[in-house]
């Protein structure tokens, strides 16, 4: 088993979750050497799935004992964040795109994006952007398929009622 | 409209992507060379494992031993029914009306019944977190057992195919539409009961089916709508290659959905 090729994926989901470069660093390893702790692991399923879900429940842990949530988006800009940046919702999952390469549509979406939950902002990340299937998000996240496929619509249309119909046209 | 949806998903797409970039990890190389990391893989992913064929070997002895003896005895029964004593014209006229591919093809959707019931065992019985528990997970276990009896039951099968032409007086198409169909049938059948009952309802609900198709051999037989079907061109290997593919479709369904229990055991646990 190659675990050096995840390595990226569970580094991706941390630096999304967290927006801290070096403490996604931190939970990455972690997450590693968590993996490799539960030995019992061995031949059940795919490992990048369970992976996941370790980095995800560190994550929550690291959040939980620090109780602070990161204070301003990376490479954002701030004006356009600032709200969210503010609110109780936190920031995670929020897009880390710096401001030179939005474009018109970006701006909209990203704030759009701002406007959903955290939770629902990690699905339509897990699914659009780290390109995982319903399932395995459903893993991920401890949900069934079905829940996942439901929020996944239900996000959607939130971002589609939120985007101006002309910005998608 | 929907080639329109379509684009505004693919752009939606596009566009989120875009939002969410990643700087590059800086410490990936330093961490897989650490020895935190070394030594925790050397440990977990690199400790000497049992080879497949000691793990076959152990899986082999929590076989059941009535599974073994029921193969035999069919095994026994299928020579027995061809050697010289039964020959006598007394009960060969008796044999007639049930020659021995027929009685065989009575007998042998058991044979496949105590395949599976030795594959559900750990559900049967509620054993499966204590299976996961153990050193090896349950699909691993089920892959090893169901390999096993697979093979022993291949091999019967195999063994009991040319005794037909030579013996019985049946020929090839005959022999497998007796001898091959219903094991084939009967695990395309038991194997969704497998997957969807739990205890005691399973092994009433695949007992049943395996008298059902016991039963229907017989009769179908007997109707002479056995020799009718043999006698029809391509209808027999038709069959067979139907059955055969449902059973292995089933048998992918069964062992992916051992997988999935083996999630959620680990999510929970």
């Amino acid at each position: 088993m190659n675990l050096e090729e995840y390595y990226d994926d569970i580094y991706r989901y941390c630096f999304f979750r967290m927006q801290d470069r070096s403490l996604a660093e931190d939970l990455t390893q972690e997450t590693f050497l968590k993996f490799l702790e539960t030995s019992t692991y061995h031949d059940r399923g795919k490992p990048l799935a369970f992976l996941y879900t370790i980095a995800r429940n560190l994550c929550i842990d690291h959040i939980r004992h620090t109780k602070t949530r990161p204070e301003s988006v990376i490479n954002c800009d701030i004006s356009i964040f600032s709200d969210a940046a503010h609110s109780s919702e936190g920031t995670a999952f929020s897009p880390t795109a710096s401001v030179s390469e939005l474009t018109d549509t970006s701006i909209v979406l990203v704030q759009a994006l701002q406007t959903l939950s955290e939770s629902d902002r990690e699905i339509i990340c897990l699914r659009y952007v780290l390109e995982l299937n319903p399932g395995e998000i459903g893993r991920i996240m401890n949900l069934s398929r079905f829940v996942v496929y439901r929020r996944l619509k239900r996000a959607l249309k939130l971002l589609k009622n939120q985007l101006r119909k002309e910005d998608f046209q | 409209m929907k080639r329109n949806h379509f684009k505004q998903k693919t752009l939606l797409t596009k566009t989120l992507r875009s939002l969410y970039t990643v700087p590059a990890p800086e410490r990936k190389d330093t961490f897989f060379q650490s020895s935190d990391y070394r030594a925790a893989a050397r440990e977990t992913l690199y400790s000497p494992r049992i080879s497949w064929s000691v793990f076959l070997q152990t899986q082999m002895h929590y076989i059941r031993k009535w599974n073994w003896l029921l193969t035999l005895c069919i095994f026994a029964a299928a020579i027995l029914l061809t050697l010289h004593p039964w020959q006598t014209p007394a009960p060969q006229e008796q044999l007639q009306e049930l020659s021995t591919p027929v009685i065989l093809s009575a007998c042998i959707p058991f044979l496949a019944l105590a395949t599976i019931a030795e594959a559900g065992r750990s559900a049967r019985f509620g054993m499966e977190e204590l299976e996961l528990s153990a050193r090896f997970s349950l699909h691993a276990v089920l892959c090893a057992r169901l390999g096993i009896l697979g093979v022993e039951n291949l091999l019967l099968l195999a063994v009991l195919m040319p005794l037909g032409p030579h013996f019985w007086e049946t020929d090839l198409s005959m022999t497998a539409a007796c001898i091959l169909l219903p094991y084939l049938l009967t695990c395309t059948l038991t194997l969704p009961a497998v997957r969807k009952l739990r205890g005691r309802d399973c092994t009433i609900l695949c007992t049943g089916i395996s008298a059902l198709v016991s039963v229907f051999f017989l009769t179908a037989y007997a109707a002479d709508f056995l020799t009718r079907a043999v006698d029809t061109p391509a209808l027999i290997p038709a069959a067979l290659l139907f059955f055969g593919v449902a059973a292995v479709l089933e048998l992918r369904k069964y062992i992916r959905q051992s997988e999935e229990l083996t999630w959620n055991f680990t999510l929970t646990g």
